[in-house]
């Protein structure tokens, strides 16, 4: 693969590689917790911090510790045991640094380590042979892209709650599974301005 | 996905809402329901879409029936010569469980629809469950009320 | 075996070093160490991490609190000096604009985690926990009970009349959680040992159940207090009291209270509001009161009588029978106790017939 420039990786993963409308990674807590602008915002930003912490973190695991050893084929493991150890890590770190953001975050960060969108970018990063910088551009990029998708749906989700009316058979789970998909098929409009694989 | 209603498992919803599933089930307002909070929600939600009910309209009508049968002091008061409302109030306040900081007044208000002779009996803390989270309380729950009995009795 | 030996290790070292990493940010990060805390000009020693309510709490400083920490009755204000966050999204909706200025907080969100500094109320310090225990109870009407609680540790309390505490409702039955309910104290404040409740039984309601259910004779139970700004105050005016249902308690306790001089001076006029004579008591002991002390009236008044009562006294609701009673109002200060809706009521008359709203008292704690 060709050494992509970082900040093409970056705005890949945000729009054209996005990880939950490209390659539906994380869709569990983005249907759940997207109801809310307020707290899609308050999930979407703990996943930004979480994913661009750990895609470095296993990147390291992977590279200083697995291939050495010839170890590769553990990195479902291993990755999953950095994740969660990492959230604890954050939640803490939170809870000391700022009451105002641990008041506003802190009962999402559990919740993330389930985020397979989180394990997902981690794995991503080996398969594309990503580099360090370009592991960090990619995992902040595909956090941002998360928190971008799970925004918008719940702009549309508010907005719906509103003013539509839908036909019982499609309420709740189908109708906001239709509206990802056109989600996702708008940001593949975005796919004529950079590609990456 | 196995019913077009049951949405993820709890354990990867939102965890706010999780943590008002608990404080509600502790404080008996799920009483005997059994359902998930969210299916209880939807559920009621879509026996009033069925029942055409102004929701808006007819909470604001409980509230005036209150504050008009709080002036009785107990003792019953007549409002639009429709209603026979009275006020039975104590001392106090209640948190409402979903957290968004509304202290609701302990008043139980029991008003009679004269032309009918059909009595609604409800709290403010219900009153205000019902307006501001569409939530009518478990099937078993003391103070639950249906749908479509409060639409018969303000008709 | 060597296949199998280095993923496990490999994989288990991993794990042992991030669980070390973990334990060793808890120790750092989480452990916040004994911080020194100024409550006016008094300091504690505390151990960080801890919300300033339950902080307060452990060090035997009671902040009233009606929600239980969940930051809805705002009754836990306190001024804060120094050393803590800046105001959190769950304390903006409960306090104004001039109190945010003003460094006013909850103190049941703000968590203490460095030196810090607060101011509260000097008669918050007054305010003990005690343990008692069930006496006898005294079944008012049908649905008003008095209790009576022998106190264990402290042993005695101060408190004036007309104050109130707050009863501690443990978990039982269906209830999981203990929660706490102010009740006025009906007994004279010269007896310091006991405490005596006026009950009245709400539907569904926890802490009645539980009194009138659960409770049984000798149990101990736990209350703290004394709390509230409804007393007598020492001035020379008249005293116009107005209670209805369970209010009559701290009136009771101020009555109690007062010498017969007192009572010949100020001439104190007690009016009792109730719906029809089943919702009466204590009318005797009242009667009694009358004919020892000359200066002393008491005025009961039904909304509406039943047939049956043979009730000759004053009828209509009470707001209409205080002004039949009273003339002068000029040089009078009103005492009032009862549901929110009759302290509106009262006041409104009260104010209209000349008492200034400052000479007017009664418990907020609606």
């Amino acid at each position: 693969m060709e050494q992509l420039g970082i900040f093409v990786i970056f705005f890949a993963s945000i729009f054209t590689s996005n990880i939950l409308l490209t390659n539906f990674l994380g869709m569990c807590s983005y249907l759940s917790v997207s109801r809310e602008l307020k707290t899609a915002w308050g999930l979407g930003i703990a996943v930004v911090f979480v994913m661009t912490v750990t895609s470095v973190a296993n990147y390291f695991v992977y590279y200083y510790l697995l291939v050495p050893l010839k170890l590769e084929y553990l990195q479902y493991i291993a990755f999953i045991v950095v994740i969660a150890a990492l959230v604890q890590l954050v939640e803490m770190i939170v809870d000391r640094v700022s009451d105002r953001l641990y008041a506003a975050l802190g009962i999402f960060l559990p919740l993330i380590t389930v985020n397979c969108a989180i394990l997902g970018s981690s794995l991503f990063l080996v398969i594309r042979k990503y580099d360090l910088f370009q592991s960090l551009a990619f995992g902040l990029g595909s956090g941002i892209g998360w928190l971008t998708a799970i925004m918008a749906l719940a702009g549309i989700r508010s907005k719906m709650a509103r003013r539509s009316k839908v036909i019982p058979a499609l309420e709740g789970p189908g109708i906001v599974l239709i509206v990802t998909g056109i989600i996702a098929l708008g940001f593949i409009g975005f796919s004529g301005m950079v590609q990456i694989n | 996905m196995t019913s077009s209603r049951d949405m993820p498992a709890p354990s990867t919803g939102d965890p706010l809402f999780a943590k008002i599933e608990s404080v509600l089930r502790k404080g008996n307002y799920l009483k005997g329901d059994d359902r998930p909070l969210r299916r209880i929600l939807d559920d009621d939600a879509a026996e009033v879409a069925r029942l055409n009910m102004d929701l808006e309209a007819i909470t604001s009508l409980m509230k005036r029936l209150y504050d008009e049968g709080r002036k009785g002091l107990g003792d019953p008061v007549r409002v639009d010569d429709i209603f026979e409302v009275s006020v039975r109030e104590d001392r106090g306040i209640l948190a409402c469980p979903f957290r968004d900081h509304f202290p609701a007044p302990k008043a139980v208000v029991e008003a009679v629809n004269l032309k009918t002779g059909r009595t609604l009996r409800y709290t403010i803390l219900a009153w205000h469950m019902i307006r501001e989270h569409g939530f009518f309380q478990g099937k078993g729950s003391p103070f639950r009320i249906e749908p479509a009995g409060l639409k018969d009795f303000l008709d | 075996m060597n296949a199998f030996l280095i993923p496990a290790l490999s994989i288990a070292g991993l794990t042992t070093v991030l669980a070390i990493i973990i334990l060793i940010a808890e120790r750092y990060l989480m452990d916040y160490g004994e911080v020194d805390l100024h409550v006016n000009d008094k300091t504690f020693h505390v151990k960080g991490g801890n919300t300033l309510l339950n902080t307060l709490k452990e060090q035997k400083v009671f902040i009233p609190s009606a929600c239980g920490g969940r930051a809805t009755c705002a009754y836990c204000k306190v001024k804060a000096v120094s050393g803590f966050s800046e105001v959190l999204p769950t304390e903006i909706p409960l306090l104004t604009k001039e109190e945010i200025e003003a460094n006013v907080r909850l103190s049941c969100q703000i968590k203490v985690k460095n030196e810090a500094a607060i101011e509260i109320p000097e008669e918050l310090f007054r305010i003990k926990e005690y343990r008692a225990t069930y006496e006898l109870m005294r079944d008012l009407t049908y649905d008003i009970r008095l209790f009576r609680f022998k106190l264990i540790e402290p042993a005695h309390i101060d408190y004036k009349a007309g104050q109130y505490i707050q009863f501690r409702s443990p978990e039982y039955g269906e209830v999981s959680e203990p929660v706490y309910r102010a009740y006025s104290m009906c007994s004279r404040c010269e007896d310091k040992d006991h405490i005596e409740l006026m009950v009245r039984r709400v539907p569904e309601g926890i802490a009645t159940t539980y009194l009138f259910d659960h409770l049984k004779v000798g149990e101990e139970v736990v209350f703290t207090g004394p709390f509230g700004d409804f007393y007598l105050r020492d001035t020379d005016r008249r005293v116009i009291c107005v209670a209805g249902g369970s209010g009559m308690a701290p009136i009771r306790s101020i009555m109690m209270g007062m010498t017969s001089q007192e009572i010949e001076q100020r001439q104190p006029i007690f009016f009792f509001g109730a719906r029809s004579r089943r919702d009466l008591f204590m009318v005797e002991e009242w009667r009694e009161m009358e004919r020892t002390n000359k200066g002393f009236t008491f005025v009961p008044a039904l909304s509406s009588p039943e047939p049956d009562d043979d009730w000759t006294g004053e009828t209509g609701r009470i707001t209409d029978v205080i002004s039949r009673h009273v003339r002068d109002f000029s040089q009078c200060e009103g005492y009032l106790c009862g549901s929110p809706g009759l302290l509106n009521a009262c006041v409104e008359v009260l104010v209209s017939q000349g008492i200034p709203e400052e000479r007017i008292y009664y418990d907020k704690f609606a």
